[in-house]
């Protein structure tokens, strides 16, 4: 008899394989780790020790009776832990698409969201980011195309629970997976049709390591990326002269007046204010900083981490600050016992101008404000602006919007672990949301061109108070089954959840504020007093369960199956079963593939299964009335009530099924690795709000109506070597998705961005232009749209060649929503203490349609409108580039001239690190110490004609009214105690 | 162990056990299934139906009706975001904004009223009958009234009277609109009889009476040259004597104003609750408005002298000094600039909000020269002293390149009270008032070729309002003697003088591109036309600078491109804008664009 207790790294393990070299005969150890095993010659035997995730080792008996075993842990990098749902596995054993984030170098970017730490970084995942405003700033996220019409942001799990992904902290982040096929995903059923993106965060650390505590900082300077370019005060004055006659008025400005103000440009009242350089600063800090402190013992562990973001906008008087801790803790109650209970708390306040529409208003402004308006005056007075509204005069002396966003979050967890195979798991995690948030109106004063004095705005002060209050309850139970026999290794998991959110909000407003330094509600003048309030809630019940199957770790099999149901739709509409299946064949486990030196390890996968999507309004299936449409007799309010939605019985689940093939290799010895996957993903019974006929009187509600298809592939490699002390690296993503709308029910939807059956969703749409008007000669030529088309105007094709252009037959598809060929690439070098990375990122076919030339209806023009078809100037007739300028012509309809290429490839980010050698940190008695410097955004190429704009803008009919994307130049240390 | 292995599935029963309860329902919205059951609540519902009684989509948040007007010959606008926009440059297509909106709008209305209809019979035991069968008569004269807007504006239309279920939304035609007109007559008819002629309590202001249902019916009848119907039920609603003019044509519009007995229907504001931005769009530039839209010089040379006659036939016509001897609608409705020579002011501006109006923009050149008098500027218009103060500011009705671009401004609906809140106004909108029905019922009979004395006497009651003896609070004498009494029976001088009435009395009120389309005169008013505002230097005019009217009535300004100065470059007239070619066609809006590919069973009108 032969018995003593096998450890791994830092505590007992549980479940070990042990067997006799040569003989059937085998056990497990127990809930401590003890074995006890009956060996026949305990001179010459040999134990097997393996256990999943360890070196398996071989120790002789040599007689002895007690026999303690250290088993070593599988080195990380090469056998890599991925988080998957419930649970995580071994990278080598996963059949389904997952793509993990390295999160290394989370902490070196000046990463404010962390949806920006995922754009490039993944295969299959688009980050789009094109708003830059402190606490805004986070990218769109899509995993695999666009798979609705409606919400087509990734499901985001931390730890769990539900939440958002900008919600974390980098900091705390140990592990970021996004779960990209059906496979891996459909265990999340109902709400995992846009894949989902797993974290688990950092936790303390057992009684085997020191305690830790981790300090990392950094300060940061961000300036503005590109925006429009506008032209000059005295060209303005021309051509908005030339503006006014092609729509058949008068001059507005003499020349007398505008070689007066040529002469004098630069004296008052002669204004040329760059309101762009008035308004938005050369560059704005921001600083991060994070503390974490790690620890534990045999029974306990803890992390805490605390950390703090302030970051000032390119605006004045506007930033953005959070304020975070988290705690996780476990305890070990028994050896059977576990608990776990984590917590979040964050508070995150912003503060900005405050003006109707908001931050993009204010940019609007900064954009179309023609330079010839005063911005400010010699002796400090706020210039006029545009009737009053000067960006630079809201932001100093208006109204101001304050939003406080605060948070709640625990997660508790207990684990009752019955037998070293089975595990029962129970969980309840609360979540507790508020936003109060005040905005008000404050008026002040100006001077216009001409000295007069004028107030902006005109009318009462006033502020609007609202809270807005969530509640969302989680509750989990969770049953799991692991069990090995010989080759055979089988894992089940079943479980249960139940959801429930619910909203609670009111707004009030008072105006007449007599004292505008107290601005809280009861000071305001009760006479001119309104309020709103409002309620909702909405409920997610599942059942799921997992079986994985391997077999001598060469055949992997994995079925999983869910059950929701959904309070958003009818009774019998409730339900739906997700089922996926998968399959895969680590071929370079096979003997015959042994030698094959070169491919070390080489894996076939696929997978087929089913996603949901109930992300839509919380009670499309019911008709009801709304009682908030009053009107108002003699003064009276008059309480209104009526149907406002057309209901939809019928409304039920989104259903997406992905069929994916992949292969993960690693080549050389591991020096070279990858995936590649390629996949189907067809949504049908998309939930959308089709275009219903104006004259049934109501709105329309979601109809299961849509079905699109998204084809694509996702590359991803990474090659790593080193030779002494020379290191280097690089991680490539590259993928592709196409998209196209199969099936609508025969109801497209119209607009510059249109959804057709056979194209793409989103599409734009509009008319084909080949070229500009250039004589009378031309106008006879080419059909107009109508017959006040001139000189000048752009010409649209006649598709269908009948001699005329119209709205129905001649508009078409004329470019793509959907950027493709998404791809990133990081290169990594190292030498001794110093390390380089840089990354690049950038989109192969992106079209960017900026039509931002309506701003010229009241505002300025641009610099890129300079090359224009000038009537009364002969020299443009031939050579202009741009129509002719005025508003309200042909020109302002939907059409490809204002269609960019907005492929681009951007620096995104290059870091330069230098991580203190440990004989110099046992000096100054530091673990480790690193200082690095890092600039995001650094250059970008692309071919956009419009140079003036970011690549990234969005797609615009109106006006460049977005915050520009920022480039960010940091600098910070890591150090640890 | 055994234990344990039988708690597991108990364990998951309790797991699943809790995961019943997924019935959740609206917090604040009650089942469509369950209402229009008590009497609350079909009032309630007929309420939220009198959002429907107008337009509003159009950014000052007043009726839409009144940015009609914008677009024809009586008023211009610089406010080129306006739905209304692509009607006047002539690029108006099925893909527009306009026909949309209003469509869109009409058929909400539509909705609301027939959910209530199909559905108040739960109420009907419930209910004071009164009560039940007053609800029952707004909601189909507030749906009359959808369909009086859609007929105008399409021509045939689906004419749909329940509630629509998406397939049969997708196969409907439209209905000729002379079947619509007659469900319009009989749903007016039948619900008459159930409407109060007058609502004695302040909280029931505004809602819709016997009287309206009258007007209504004479409206649509005359707009469809159904001559008898418009003046029988004009007749009636005259007869219901409960209408009477108010005193003063200025106050009417005003908050003095409000709910006075000349006012059939109208659509009203409160303070907070719901606002409109009439003044911050249509007001002065010295008095925080943007002067968006602006009287036309042919809307201002059509009002009479004080004689009765027209400006180029009456002796007291003076181009030099034109606001004298002059209809008082015209100093009622624009805003007259002051007329001076430079050194004698010969009449003075309108006074508003403290400001004197003056908008003269030739006086800030020496005369001749293409210069910019710095020194004489800040003399002359430049400035413009407020009243009770001495010292003088900059004048931003000349200094401002937005200023009122002809001149001229609207004084309707300006209330100095607005001038401190332009963007908070609540003044209600007139849509129907009683000097129309009057002068429904004369143009009526008229066409019918049944005028006499009380055709005349419909006219002149009009007309003797404007000459009342006005006071700061109103007038006391509406039934001014001293007044040109229209006396002529011959029908073409009448018609001439019937159209002319409704131009003036009812400017900028909504009424004018509906009274061209009828007429006949749309494309001739406004294809390629040119608006012109007033003269910069008055005195550079001379005695025959007059204007023609030509046989419609539309006015031409034979010495409008007449230059003065040294070097002869001043125009006799200021110039604003050319409107683009307008097709006939344009009478009726194209069916929306999305409504057609949507349903194509409905046909498209002509031209588009």
């Amino acid at each position: 008899m032969v018995s003593g207790v096998v450890t791994g790294t830092d505590q007992a393990l549980v479940g070990v394989s042990v067997q006799v070299k040569g003989t059937k005969a085998g056990t497990t150890t127990d809930a401590v780790g003890h074995f006890s095993i009956q060996v026949a010659n305990p001179a010459n035997a040999v134990l097997i020790f393996s256990y999943l995730d360890y070196d398996a080792q071989e120790v002789s008996v040599l007689g002895r009776n007690t026999l303690n075993v250290t088993l070593k842990e599988i080195s990380k990098e090469l056998q890599p832990i991925v988080v998957v749902g419930y649970g995580t596995q071994r990278k080598v054993n996963l059949t389904g698409s997952v793509t993990t984030l390295d999160t290394k170098d989370l902490l070196t970017r000046p990463i404010t969201q962390t949806s920006q730490a995922l754009q490039g970084k993944m295969s299959g995942v688009t980050v789009t980011q094109n708003f830059g405003l402190p606490g805004s700033d986070g990218g769109t996220i899509r995993v695999r195309g666009i798979g609705t019409l409606g919400n087509a942001s990734p499901l985001v799990l931390i730890d769990g629970v539900e939440g958002a992904i900008n919600d974390i902290n980098p900091n705390d982040i140990e592990n970021l997976s996004v779960l990209k096929d059906a496979a891996s995903a459909s265990i999340y059923g109902s709400r995992a049709a846009n894949g989902v993106i797993l974290i688990t965060t950092k936790r303390g650390r057992k009684s085997s390591e020191p305690m830790s505590v981790t300090y990392n900082g950094m300060v940061a300077w961000q300036s503005p990326t590109d925006l429009p370019k506008t032209v000059d005060g005295a060209t303005w004055l021309v051509i908005k002269n030339e503006s006014e006659r092609n729509t058949g008025r008068p001059n507005l400005y003499t020349q007398a007046f505008i070689d007066n103000y040529r002469n004098n440009v630069g004296t008052e009242p002669n204004f040329n204010t760059d309101w762009f350089d008035l308004v938005v600063k050369k560059s704005a800090p921001e600083q991060l900083h994070n503390l974490t402190i790690r620890g534990g013992s045999e029974k306990m562990s803890a992390l805490v981490s605390l950390s703090a973001l302030d970051q000032k906008a390119l605006i004045d008087r506007s930033d953005f600050r959070r304020l975070s801790l988290r705690f996780n803790t476990n305890f070990q109650a028994t050896t059977r016992l576990a608990f776990s209970m984590d917590g979040f708390l964050s508070k995150e306040d912003a503060n900005r101008p405050n003006l109707n529409g908001g931050i993009s208003e204010l940019f609007r402004m900064v954009t179309e404000l023609p330079n010839f308006y005063p911005g400010v005056w010699a002796d400090g007075t706020l210039g006029e602006g545009w009737n009053g509204a000067n960006p630079h005069a809201v932001i100093n002396k208006g109204g101001r919007q304050k939003s406080v966003f605060s948070r709640v979050q625990l997660n508790l967890r207990g684990t009752y672990s019955v037998f070293d195979w089975l595990k029962f798991e129970v969980a309840y995690a609360p979540k507790f949301l508020s936003t109060v948030a005040d905005a008000s109106i404050l008026a002040y004063p100006y001077k216009r061109i001409d000295g007069s004095m004028g107030t902006y705005p005109a009318g009462n002060n006033s502020l609007a108070s609202s809270n807005n209050n969530t509640t969302e309850n989680f509750y989990q139970g969770l049953v799991r089954f692991n069990k090995s026999f010989k080759k055979h290794t089988t894992s089940v998991l079943l479980g249960a959840e139940y959801l429930t959110n619910r909203n609670d909000n009111f707004s009030a407003t008072r105006q007449n504020f007599l004292f505008p330094n107290y601005l809280v509600l009861s000071s305001g003048d009760a006479n001119f007093q309104t309020n709103g309030g409002g309620a909702s809630e909405w409920a997610l019940a599942s059942y799921f369960g997992r079986v994985n199957y391997s077999f001598d770790n060469k055949y992997l099999l994995e079925a999983n199956l869910r059950y929701d149901g959904s309070s958003r739709f009818a009774p019998n509409k409730r339900w739906g079963m997700f089922p996926s299946f998968s399959a895969g064949w680590r071929i370079s486990e096979e003997p015959f593939f042994k030698g094959i030196k070169q491919v070390s390890s080489l894996k076939f996968r696929g997978s087929w299964g089913q996603l949901g999507n109930q992300d839509i309004g919380n009670y499309p299936y019911l008709g009801v009335v709304s009682i908030n449409q009053p009107y108002f007799f003699g003064g009276n309010v008059a309480q209104g009530a009526a149907q406002t939605t057309l209901p939809n019985a019928d409304v039920t689940w989104e259903t997406t099924t992905i069929l994916n093939g992949g292969v993960d290799f690693g080549l050389f010895n591991n020096k070279i690795t990858g995936s590649f996957d390629m996949y189907i993903k067809n949504t049908k019974d998309i939930l959308y709000k089709r275009d219903i006929p104006a004259i049934i009187g109501l709105d329309p509600s979601e109809q299961n109506i849509a079905e699109v298809k998204n084809t694509g592939w996702d590359l991803q490699i990474s090659w790593r070597d080193n030779s002494k002390n020379f290191r280097y690296g690089i991680d490539a993503v590259l993928s592709d998705v196409q998209n196209k709308v199969i099936n609508l029910n025969g109801k497209p939807q119209y607009g510059l961005n249109v959804i057709f059956e056979g194209a793409e969703y989103q599409a734009f749409y509009g008319y084909e232009a080949i070229g500009i008007f250039r004589s009378t000669d031309d106008l006879a030529k080419y059909p107009r749209l109508n017959t006040n088309v001139k000189v000048g105007d752009l010409i649209y094709k006649d598709q269908n060649g009948d001699g005329k252009i119209d709205e129905t037959n001649d508009k078409k598809i004329i470019g793509s929503n959907v950027p493709r060929y998404n791809y990133g690439a990081t290169f990594n070098f190292g030498f001794k203490g110093w390390d380089l990375s840089v990354f690049f990122q950038g989109v192969g076919k992106k079209d960017l349609y900026y039509a931002a030339r309506q701003a010229a209806y009241g505002g300025t023009y641009y610099t890129y409108q300079l090359n224009r078809f000038i009537f009364d100037d002969p020299s443009t007739v031939q050579s202009s580039t741009w129509p002719r300028i005025a508003a309200g012509t042909s020109n302002d309809e939907n059409n490809s001239f204002f269609l960019y290429n907005a492929a681009f490839l951007r620096c995104k980010n290059l870091t330069v690190s230098y991580t203190l050698s440990p004989s110099l940190l046992k000096r100054i008695k530091l673990s480790s110490l690193r200082f690095y410097a890092s600039g995001t955004n650094l250059f970008t190429q692309d071919k956009l004609a419009i140079n003036t704009i970011d690549p990234e803008a969005p797609s615009s009919v109106n006006s460049s009214n977005y915050y520009p994307n920022t480039k960010t130049v940091s600098f910070g240390l890591d150090l640890r105690f | 162990m055994n234990r344990i292995i039988k708690l597991l599935p108990l364990f998951l029963i309790l797991l699943f056990a809790c995961n019943k309860n997924l019935d959740r329902f609206p917090l604040d919205k009650p089942s469509n299934e369950t209402f229009y059951s008590t009497e609350d609540e079909i009032v309630a519902a007929v309420n939220a139906c009198y959002n429907y009684i107008a337009t509003r989509f159009e950014y000052p948040n007043a009726p839409s009706c009144f940015s009609e007007d914008m677009y024809t010959d009586i008023l211009s606008a610089r406010y080129s975001r306006s739905a209304f926009f692509p009607f006047k440059l002539g690029t108006l297509n099925a893909a527009s904004d306009l026909p949309k909106l209003i469509w869109t709008h009409c058929y909400a209305g539509i909705n609301r009223t027939n959910s209530l209809l199909e559905n108040m019979f739960k109420a009907e035991s419930k209910s004071t009958p009164a009560t039940f069968k007053r609800v029952r008569s707004e909601a189909r004269v507030l749906r009359a009234i959808c369909y009086i807007e859609l007929i105008q504006k399409f021509g045939d239309v689906p004419l749909v009277t329940k509630f629509l279920s998406t397939d049969e939304s997708l196969t409907i035609v439209r209905t000729k609109k002379s079947d619509v007109l007659q469900f319009i007559y009989k749903e007016l008819d039948e619900s008459m009889a159930d409407l109060p002629a007058k609502y004695t309590a302040t909280k029931d202001r505004g809602r819709l009476t016997k009287g309206a249902a009258l007007a209504m019916k004479a409206r649509i009848a005359l707009y469809n040259a159904d001559w008898v119907v418009a003046k029988t039920s004009a007749k009636a609603c005259i007869d219901l004597g409960v209408y009477k003019m108010y005193s003063s044509y200025r106050n009417l519009f005003t908050y003095l104003g409000q709910n006075n007995d000349e006012i059939i229907i109208d659509y009203q504001f409160m303070q907070t609750q719901r606002e409109n931005a009439w003044h911050a769009f249509n007001g002065t530039r010295n008095t925080n408005g943007t002067a968006m839209s602006f009287p036309s010089e042919d809307m201002v040379a059509s009002f009479e002298c004080t004689d009765g006659k027209t400006i180029d036939q009456s002796p007291l016509y003076d181009p030099t000094n034109p606001f004298v001897n002059r209809d008082p609608r015209l100093a009622g409705a624009v805003m007259l600039p002051r007329v001076w020579d430079g050194t004698t002011i010969k009449t003075p501006g309108v006074i508003f909000g403290g400001f004197e109006f003056m908008t003269s923009k030739e006086l800030l050149t020496a005369a001749g020269s293409t210069t910019v008098l710095a020194s004489s500027l800040s003399e002359r218009e430049k400035t413009v002293i407020k009243l009770g103060t001495t010292s003088s500011v900059a004048n931003q009705e000349v200094t401002n390149a937005f200023a009122a671009r002809t001149g001229y401004c609207t004084y309707k609906y300006m209330d100095s009270t607005n001038i401190p809140i332009p963007n908070n106004n609540y003044q209600n909108f007139i849509l129907c008032r009683y000097a129309e029905l009057l002068l429904i019922y004369a143009e009526a009979s008229m066409e019918a070729g049944q005028i006499d004395q009380s055709v005349l006497d419909a006219i002149n009651t009009v007309r003797a309002r404007a000459y009342g003896n006005t006071n700061a609070s109103g007038v006391t004498n509406i039934n001014a003697t001293n007044y040109p009494k229209v006396t002529s029976t011959d029908p073409t001088e009448l018609r001439k003088i019937v159209r002319r009435e409704r131009k003036v009395e009812l400017c900028f009120e909504g009424f004018r591109l509906e009274d061209l389309k009828r007429w006949g005169l749309l494309s001739k008013a406004l294809s390629g036309r040119i608006v012109y505002g007033r003269s910069d230097n008055y005195t550079k005019l001379a005695a025959t600078d007059k204007p023609v009217f030509d046989i419609d009535g539309l006015v031409i300004f034979p010495y409008a491109t007449q230059k003065y100065g040294l070097n002869n470059e001043q125009p006799k007239l200021r110039f604003y804008e050319t409107y683009g070619t307008i097709p006939a066609t344009f009478r009726l809006l194209p069916i929306p664009l999305g409504e057609i590919q949507l349903n194509s069973k409905l046909t498209q009108n002509p031209g588009y």
